[in-house]
């Protein structure tokens, strides 16, 4: 009977260990995006689970800021061997609809220099970025064409309900696809 | 009888309003015919002596205008008018402050018995750059604009001891005869004739300058008496030279500066006090409303990144000057290049002046950026090269201990002092990557639920935290508080909050 009950515990603990194995949805507040959007490329049987998204991004990244799959947020999707975030949340006080043009420029490399000297233009020539209205939402679309594994988009829909933070990783020598795989995503993509 | 009443009523009405309609209509017009009939007698006396406008600068060596729009009329018979110099004109004070001689030029304009306006060209020099407590100490030059009079007038305290002026000046010479004691009282310091070599210099652009000089007359006669010259000239109510009370009511606060205290790296609720007093001062408050006003309102730069820096003197902590105002270039996409001005200006008697105190604004919410913590560190990592002497290893810690950062944004105001100057230079070279992870960390805290600016306020904290003291301030307030981050034990979420001081 004891080393049942042991054996129980052990089974259970481990189990908590990998609690992130067959979890899909991760997050503060994140909501399924099957419940504020349609998007037949983003359906919810083919999601990976989030350590499955963890192992994707550290083979794309080579040093990600998430440390473990508990830093993960949101849903992942495997696409063309690109992993593809998206964290979905309902606009509340707390999660505040945001100005998309003052997120334009937060988002924006800065290049403060010293006056006389030449301002270092490299990132500011290699970033995108871009506002604009798609099906019934708005988004702000925004990368580094070449310098970085991550292309974002901001999406609210125009109700002011939802608020979709989308991010693809993509290998650097990948980014195009990544790029057209952004078009895609919003085509498709309704509230 | 209610019908006749309501029409009484109404017409009494009418008349009270058209009765005010033509007040308001009547003032305006009596300030505007004032104004140009104050420019007529001007562009009069000029036609008279057959001379142009460009003769009548203030000197050969720099251009001024004159503000006929922003007249100040004292009284019917006395106008202050202001004069812009379209140079950047800058005259140092005895204890090596530089003064914009912007602020310290008029044109006074009083009316003579005849009813006759004269003009008369003054120039403020205070001999300390911070305010006397009892009054006004300097000089005070006033030169005819259409006559040969000339006075210099050296105050103290608000009163004036010491007058050279021309033995032909129909302003003094009747007035100060009884008094006059040629080349001042011996042993009494405040008469010594300090114009004797009859010239004021200063920088005009930055170059070493004459910005007045005693114009060819006869031999100057001197009044100097321990009492007091009198103020009002003698028998004229109002002097047509220049007086302390005609800028600033002679409270000595013409070229006065803000004094910044030191900051102490380990002590940020100290520090937080030194900021507050800055942010309070009046004109470092006029020079931030000016740059968020550009920033925010409608006009040609709304939107974009504006700064300023102050300089301030290492050697007693005068915030000397401002740098001008300069605007981000908006790059596309969202990003902007923003210049900002580091310099440092070698004064008299070893003194230097150094831009310490680094401002601009960020026209969204946001935090400061990365980049931000940076300003500054030109002067502090500056060596000497065979052009350009570098501050001493002890000017460099005098430096960083005046040095702050200020990020004005639509969400917060936000200072930063440098707590850890050694890692503040080691991490220099590898800022532009660092930038990069910033902007990685703030979209990482984003998509963990955090707002746009608790989201750059714990990045940065995460980045820097171990070099910087962030300080947060309500958006025009002087209310800064030393803030870090928390885990609030029940979500193990981060947040802001502010160290109990």
């Amino acid at each position: 009977m004891m080393n049942k009950n042991i054996i129980l515990i052990l089974m259970c603990f481990l189990g908590f260990q990998n609690s992130n194995a067959q979890t899909y949805l991760q997050g503060y507040n994140v909501i399924l995006l099957s419940e504020a959007a349609t998007c037949d490329l983003l359906s919810q049987s083919k999601r990976l689970t989030i350590d499955q998204a963890f192992t994707k991004l550290k083979q794309i990244d080579p040093d990600p800021l998430e440390k473990s799959s508990k830093d993960m947020n949101g849903e992942f999707w495997l696409i063309d061997d690109m992993l593809v975030n998206i964290i979905t949340r309902k606009i509340t006080s707390e999660n505040k609809k945001v100005d998309l043009y003052d997120r334009q420029k937060a988002y924006a490399p800065e290049i403060l220099y010293r006056k006389g000297t030449q301002p270092d233009r490299a990132r500011t020539n290699d970033y995108f970025s871009e506002i604009k209205s798609v099906n019934n939402f708005d988004v702000l679309v925004d990368y580094y064409k070449t310098r970085s594994f991550d292309k974002n988009f901001l999406i609210q829909d125009k109700k002011g309900k939802f608020k979709v933070i989308g991010t693809i990783y993509v290998k650097k020598q990948d980014a195009t696809k990544a790029h057209t795989l952004i078009n895609t995503i919003l085509n498709k993509l309704s509230f | 009888m209610k019908n006749t009443y309501l029409f009484v009523m109404s017409i009494m009405l009418c008349i009270g309003i058209y009765g005010c309609k033509k007040d308001i209509v009547n003032s305006l017009t009596d300030a505007e015919n004032q104004t140009s009939l104050l420019k007529n007698a001007f562009d009069a006396q000029i036609a008279k002596k057959g001379m142009k406008y460009d003769d009548l600068s203030f000197n050969e060596n720099f251009r001024t205008e004159v503000s006929w729009d922003n007249i100040i009329f004292k009284t019917a018979d006395t106008a202050i008018i202001p004069i812009k110099t379209l140079e950047d004109v800058k005259v140092y004070t005895n204890d090596s402050i530089p003064l914009d001689l912007n602020n310290n030029l008029i044109i006074k304009a009083t009316k003579n018995e005849n009813g006759e306006w004269q003009f008369v060209k003054v120039i403020f020099l205070p001999e300390f750059g911070n305010a006397l407590p009892e009054g006004f100490t300097g000089r005070i030059i006033s030169e005819g604009y259409f006559d040969k009079n000339i006075t210099v007038i050296k105050y103290y305290g608000g009163q004036g001891y010491f007058s050279i002026f021309n033995s032909d000046n129909t302003w003094l010479n009747s007035n100060y005869k009884p008094r006059l004691k040629a080349g001042g009282s011996l042993g009494d310091p405040r008469c010594q004739p300090e114009e004797d070599d009859r010239v004021v210099r200063g920088y005009v652009e930055d170059h070493l300058n004459t910005v007045w000089h005693f114009p060819k007359t006869t031999l100057p006669h001197a009044a100097c008496n321990d009492d007091p010259i009198l103020l009002n000239g003698g028998n004229a109510e109002i002097p047509p030279y220049g007086t302390p009370s005609d800028v600033g009511g002679g409270n000595g606060t013409i070229g006065s500066n803000p004094i910044a205290q030191k900051f102490n790296k380990n002590d940020p609720c100290a520090n937080k006090k030194e900021l507050n007093n800055r942010k309070k001062n009046s004109k470092i408050l006029a020079k931030n409303n000016e740059i968020k006003n550009l920033t925010l309102n409608e006009g040609p730069e709304k939107g974009l990144e504006h700064g300023y820096n102050s300089y301030i003197n290492l050697n007693n902590g005068n915030i000397t000057r401002f740098t001008n105002v300069e605007v981000g270039y908006a790059t596309g996409d969202g990003g902007q290049e923003v210049p900002s001005y580091e310099a440092w200006n070698w004064l008299p008697n070893n003194q230097v002046e150094v831009t310490a105190d680094y401002s601009h604004t960020h026209p969204f919410e946001s935090g400061p950026s990365a980049m931000d913590v940076f300003s500054g560190i030109f002067p502090y990592m500056a060596t000497s090269t065979g052009s350009m002497t570098a501050l001493s290893p002890a000017q460099k810690e005098t430096y960083l201990s005046y040095l702050s950062n200020n990020i004005m944004t639509t969400n917060h105001d936000y200072a930063i002092t440098i707590t850890d100057p050694a890692k503040w230079v080691s991490r220099y070279p590898n800022m532009a990557a660092d930038q990069d992870k910033f902007k990685k960390m703030f979209r990482k805290y984003e998509n963990s639920g955090y707002d746009g600016h608790t989201a750059q306020e714990l990045a940065l904290l995460d980045l820097y935290g171990d070099m910087i003291q962030l300080y947060r301030s309500d958006v025009g307030k002087a209310n800064f508080e030393p803030v870090i981050y928390k885990v609030d034990p029940k979500n193990f979420r981060k947040f802001i909050s502010n160290i109990n001081c």
